[in-house]
C-alpha cells in the first residue's frame, strides 16, 4: 500500500456556540483502506464526518483530496468528489423496487420516450447484487426488506450510482442482526478490493478489531493516535479513548440497605430480556450501554412510556402498576427525557409555563389555579437553580440550552419526587451548566432521593453514580459498585472486551 | 429585544385593528352600512357561527381540527325539529346527548388509533351528513312555532336578541375555561407539544376528546337557536359551516398548528368575516363571489400565520 493519502485533513477546527467540537484535528485516509474511528460521544467523530460529507462547513483548516485542496462547503461538492455517507435513517424510497432505488437518478431509459427499460434495470441490478454477494431480489419492494438489507442497498447505491470513492458508515451495525453484520463485513471487504476507502465509525471494539486496517482514536475534538493493524490492542485503544484519569468527585459510598424501587423480570419485545434490579435509598444508579443496548427502552418502560411485555415493579415494598406517565407521577416517579426540544419543552411558552405543569396538576390540583401561586413556585426554582432568565414570563425558547434544562429539572423537583429518572441530563449543554446540574443532582441525592441516570457520556455516569449497571443487547452484562465504578471498567464492559 | 416586543403588540392587536378599520371605512363609504338596524343584523348573523367557532377554538388550540361541525349541525337540526313536535325539552335533551356521543366518537377514534383529526372528522362529516339525510329521507321538516322554545331564537332582552346573549355568555365561559382553569392550561400544553405533555403526565387523549365534546355541544347550542328561529329542519342546513368556522379562526389569528389563540381572537375573526359578507351583500355582490373572497381570506390569513411563526423560530 502506498503512503500517498486519498484524503488528508489538517488542523481542522469547528466550533459550536459553547463548545469546540473539533480542535485542530488531523486525519489521513489511504486509498482502499478500511479506517475505523472510535471515541466517546462528543469526541468529534460525527462532526468530522458531517464536514466531510458537506453537512457542516469547517471554521479553519485544510482538506486535501488526492493531494489537491478542496473546499467542501455543500453536500453537492462532497458528492462530486466522491464522499458518500450512509446515514442511520436511510433515505430510500420504500414503495418502489430494489433496482429502482439503486439506480435512482440514473434509471436506464427505454427507446420510447418517458418509459423505463425495466429489463436492463433488473439485469444490471442482479449483476451488481451478485458482485457484492447480496441475495436480494431486484424486483422486491424496499419496504419488504430488513433494516440491514436496506443499508446494503444504500451502500451499493452510493458506490454504483454516486461513484463514491469514500464511503462513511456511522455505527452501521447498531440495528443489525448477527448474520447481517457478517454480510456487511463481506460487503466492506468487497469495497476494499475495489479500491474504495471506508471510514467506519463504531463503538464496538471487537468489530473494529476484526475489520479495520487502521484505527484512529478521537477524544475532545482531537485525533489521539492512529494505530496500524498490528498495533491494535484493546488496552491501548481504551487508554487513548479515556486519556488522563478523570478527577472523581468525592462520592460517599452509599449504604444500600433500604430498597426503594425494584423491578423484576422486565421484558420488552425485541429489546430487553428478563431484567431485574433494585434501587436503594440515597443511591445514584447509573445505567450504561451502547446504542441499541436497550437502556432507553428500559427507563421508558419503567416510566410507562414504552409498553413492556412483562414487568413487576415494587416501590417502597408495595407492588405498583405503571402503565402511563400519569401512574408514575402519582407514585412520585419523575422522568427527564433525553430529547429536550421534542419531548420536554413547550418552546412557545414562558419559563413559568414550562416549570409548573406537573406541580399544577399533581400537587396543587386546583381547577381554578391562581397565577400568583404558580409564579411563586417558578421564582423559587429560578433562584434555587440560578436559572438565567430576564423574567419568569420570558419565552423558554429564548434561554440557553443549560437554562432550559434547569427549567425542566425544576419541573421535576417541584412535585417533590420520590425517585428521579434522568435520561442524559446534560446533553448538548455547555460545561458551566453541566457542573451546575451535577451539583443539583448531588444535592437531591443528599436528601436521600434515589436516582437512575443514563448518559450518552460514560465518564459522566461514572462521575455521578455510586453503582453502574451495564446493559448489552438487552441484558445486564456487568455491574460495578463504589470504587469499581470507573470509566475504564464501564467502557470495557459496554464494548464487550 | 425591544423590536420584538413592539412587533408582538402589533401582532396581537392587528386583527382588532383590521376590524376597526374595516368598520370605519364602510361607515364612511356606505350609508346603509352604518345604520343601527344593519349593525344589529350583523350581530344576529354571527351568533350561530360564533358559537360553533368558539367550540372549534378549543379543538384547534389542542392541536386538532373538527371538520364534522357542518354535518353535526344538520343532524341535530332535523332531530330537534322532529322531536320538538312532541316535546321541546325532549328535543333539547336528545340533541345534547347526541352531541356528546359524536364528540366522544371523534375524540375517541383519534385517541385510540392515534389518527390525524382532519382525516377522522372528514370521515364523520360524511358519515353524520349521511345520517341526517337518512333521518328525514332528504325531506325538509317543520316544527311547531309559538311555544316557549321560540324565545331562544326570537326573544329579546332589553332589545338584544336572546341568542346574541347566549353567544356572548358562551364566549365568556370558554374564555374563562381557557385562561383561568387547569383544563384550559392542559389544552394549551397538549397543543404546543403533545409528546412533552404526555411525558409531563397530561392525559392528552382525554383532553382532546373533551375539546371535541365541547365542540359538538357548541354546535348543539347553535342548532337549538337555528331550529327555534326557523322552525324547520333540513338535512343540509349546516353544509359549509366547518369552512366558515375555520376561516373565522384563521382570520382571527388562531394558529392551526395548535397551542395559541384565544376566544377573543375568534370573535374578532367571526366579526371581520361577517362585516365583509355584509358589505358584499349591501353592494349586491353575488354569493359565488363571496365564496371566492372567503377563499382568498383564508389563504392570506394562513400565510400571515406561517410568517409570524417563522419569526418566532428564527
Amino acid at each position: 500500500m502506498s503512503d500517498t493519502y486519498l484524503l488528508e485533513v489538517k488542523n481542522l477546527t469547528k466550533t459550536f456556540p459553547g463548545t469546540v467540537a473539533l480542535d485542530e484535528i488531523d486525519f489521513c485516509l489511504k486509498k482502499g483502506e478500511v479506517h475505523a474511528i472510535v471515541g466517546e460521544n462528543g469526541a468529534g467523530k460525527s462532526t468530522l464526518m458531517k464536514i466531510l460529507s458537506g453537512a457542516y462547513t469547517r471554521d479553519r483548516g485544510t482538506i486535501l483530496f488526492d493531494g489537491e485542496p478542496v473546499d467542501i462547503n455543500s453536500v453537492e461538492v462532497a458528492r462530486n468528489i466522491g464522499v458518500s455517507m450512509i446515514y442511520q435513517e436511510i433515505e430510500d424510497v420504500p414503495t418502489v423496487t430494489v433496482a429502482e432505488n439503486i439506480f435512482l437518478g440514473r434509471l436506464p431509459k427505454s427507446k420510447i420516450p418517458g418509459f423505463l427499460n425495466f429489463k436492463e434495470l433488473f439485469d444490471a441490478t442482479k449483476k451488481i447484487l451478485h458482485e457484492y454477494n447480496v441475495d436480494i431480489n431486484p424486483q422486491s419492494k424496499i419496504s419488504t426488506l430488513t433494516t440491514g438489507e436496506r443499508q446494503f442497498i444504500e451502500i451499493i447505491r452510493a458506490v454504483v450510482v454516486k461513484n463514491a470513492k469514500i464511503v462513511i458508515m456511522d455505527e452501521p451495525t447498531s440495528s443489525l442482526t448477527k448474520t447481517e453484520v457478517e454480510k456487511l463485513f463481506s460487503i466492506v471487504g468487497e469495497l476494499r478490493k475495489k479500491g474504495i476507502s471506508v471510514i467506519y465509525i463504531s463503538h464496538r471494539l471487537d468489530e473494529v478489531m476484526g475489520i479495520a486496517d487502521r484505527v484512529s482514536v478521537f477524544r475532545d475534538g482531537k485525533n489521539r493516535g492512529t494505530l496500524e493493524k498490528h498495533e491494535l490492542d484493546p488496552d491501548r485503544v481504551v487508554s487513548l479513548m479515556i486519556g488522563h484519569v478523570l478527577k472523581r468527585v468525592e462520592k460517599k459510598s452509599s449504604e444500600r440497605k433500604e430498597v426503594v424501587f425494584e423491578v423484576k423480570k422486565l421484558s420488552v419485545r425485541n429489546r430487553i430480556v428478563d431484567f431485574s434490579m433494585k434501587v436503594y435509598k440515597g443511591e445514584i444508579l447509573g445505567i450504561a450501554g451502547l446504542m441499541g443496548s436497550g437502556k432507553d427502552e428500559l427507563v421508558e418502560s419503567i416510566f410507562g412510556l414504552w409498553p413492556a411485555q412483562y414487568k413487576e415493579t415494587y416501590f417502597f415494598g408495595e407492588k405498583i402498576f405503571v402503565k402511563s406517565p400519569v401512574d408514575a407521577l402519582r407514585y412520585g416517579i419523575v422522568y427527564l427525557p433525553e430529547e429536550r426540544k421534542s419531548k420536554a419543552l413547550f418552546l412557545e411558552m414562558s419559563v413559568n409555563d414550562n416549570v409548573v405543569p406537573q406541580w399544577l396538576f399533581y400537587i396543587k390540583k386546583s381547577f381554578f389555579p391562581k397565577r400568583k401561586n404558580e409564579v411563586d413556585v417558578t421564582e423559587y426554582y429560578v433562584k434555587r437553580l440560578s436559572i438565567k432568565t430576564p423574567s419568569v414570563f420570558t419565552k423558554v425558547a429564548d434561554l440557553s440550552g443549560g437554562n432550559q434544562q434547569k427549567a425542566i429539572l425544576s419541573r421535576l423537583m417541584a412535585v417533590k419526587p420520590k425517585m428521579l429518572v434522568l435520561n442524559d441530563p446534560t446533553r448538548g449543554i455547555d460545561v458551566g451548566s453541566k457542573e451546575e446540574i451535577y451539583s443539583v443532582i448531588s444535592a437531591l441525592s443528599d436528601e436521600g432521593i434515589p436516582m437512575l441516570i443514563l448518559s450518552s457520556e460514560i465518564p459522566e455516569i461514572c462521575k455521578l453514580a455510586n453503582r453502574v449497571i451495564v446493559l448489552s443487547k438487552g441484558r445486564i452484562c456487568a455491574e460495578f459498585v463504589d470504587n469499581d465504578v470507573t470509566t475504564e471498567n464501564v467502557i470495557r464492559a459496554a464494548m464487550g472486551i | 429585544m425591544k423590536k420584538v416586543k413592539f412587533r408582538d403588540i402589533i401582532g396581537k392587536q392587528s386583527t382588532l385593528a383590521i376590524l376597526v378599520l374595516l368598520v370605519l371605512l364602510l361607515s364612511v363609504t356606505t350609508p346603509s352600512f352604518r345604520t343601527v338596524g344593519n349593525m344589529v343584523n350583523i350581530l344576529k348573523q354571527v351568533s350561530m357561527i360564533g358559537i360553533i367557532s368558539c367550540g372549534m377554538t378549543l379543538v384547534v388550540i389542542s392541536g386538532c381540527l373538527d371538520l364534522s361541525v357542518g354535518s353535526v349541525f344538520s343532524l341535530l337540526n332535523v332531530i330537534i325539529i322532529s322531536l320538538q313536535q312532541r316535546s321541546n325539552l325532549l328535543a333539547i335533551t336528545v340533541a345534547i346527548i347526541v352531541a356528546v356521543l359524536i364528540g366522544l366518537f371523534n375524540g375517541g377514534i383519534i385517541t385510540a388509533f392515534d389518527m390525524n383529526s382532519i382525516i377522522v372528522t372528514l370521515g364523520s362529516l360524511s358519515l353524520i351528513g349521511g345520517l341526517a339525510l337518512l333521518y328525514t329521507n332528504g325531506a325538509i321538516i317543520h316544527g311547531i312555532s309559538d311555544t316557549w322554545f321560540s324565545v331562544i331564537g326570537k326573544g329579546r332582552v332589553f332589545g338584544i336578541p336572546v341568542h346574541v346573549l347566549v353567544f356572548l355568555f358562551i364566549a365568556l365561559i370558554y374564555q374563562i375555561l381557557l385562561t383561568g382553569t387547569s383544563f384550559g392550561k392542559k389544552i394549551r400544553y397538549v397543543g404546543v407539544n403533545p409528546e412533552a405533555a404526555r411525558i409531563a403526565g397530561i392525559r392528552t387523549g382525554k383532553i382532546r376528546t373533551l375539546t371535541f365534546i365541547i365542540s359538538s355541544l357548541s354546535v348543539a347550542v347553535a342548532a337549538i337557536i337555528y331550529s327555534s328561529r326557523m322552525v324547520t329542519g333540513s338535512p343540509v342546513t349546516g353544509v359549509g359551516y366547518e369552512f366558515s368556522a375555520i376561516t373565522a379562526l384563521v382570520v382571527g389569528g388562531i394558529s392551526l398548528r395548535g397551542g395559541s389563540g384565544s376566544i377573543f381572537g375568534t370573535i374578532i375573526g367571526v366579526l371581520i368575516l361577517a362585516v365583509i359578507v355584509n358589505a358584499l351583500t349591501l353592494y349586491n355582490v353575488p354569493f359565488s363571489i363571496q365564496n371566492i373572497v372567503k377563499g382568498f381570506l383564508i389563504i392570506i390569513a394562513i400565510i400571515a400565520d406561517i410568517r409570524a411563526r417563522r419569526e418566532i423560530e428564527f
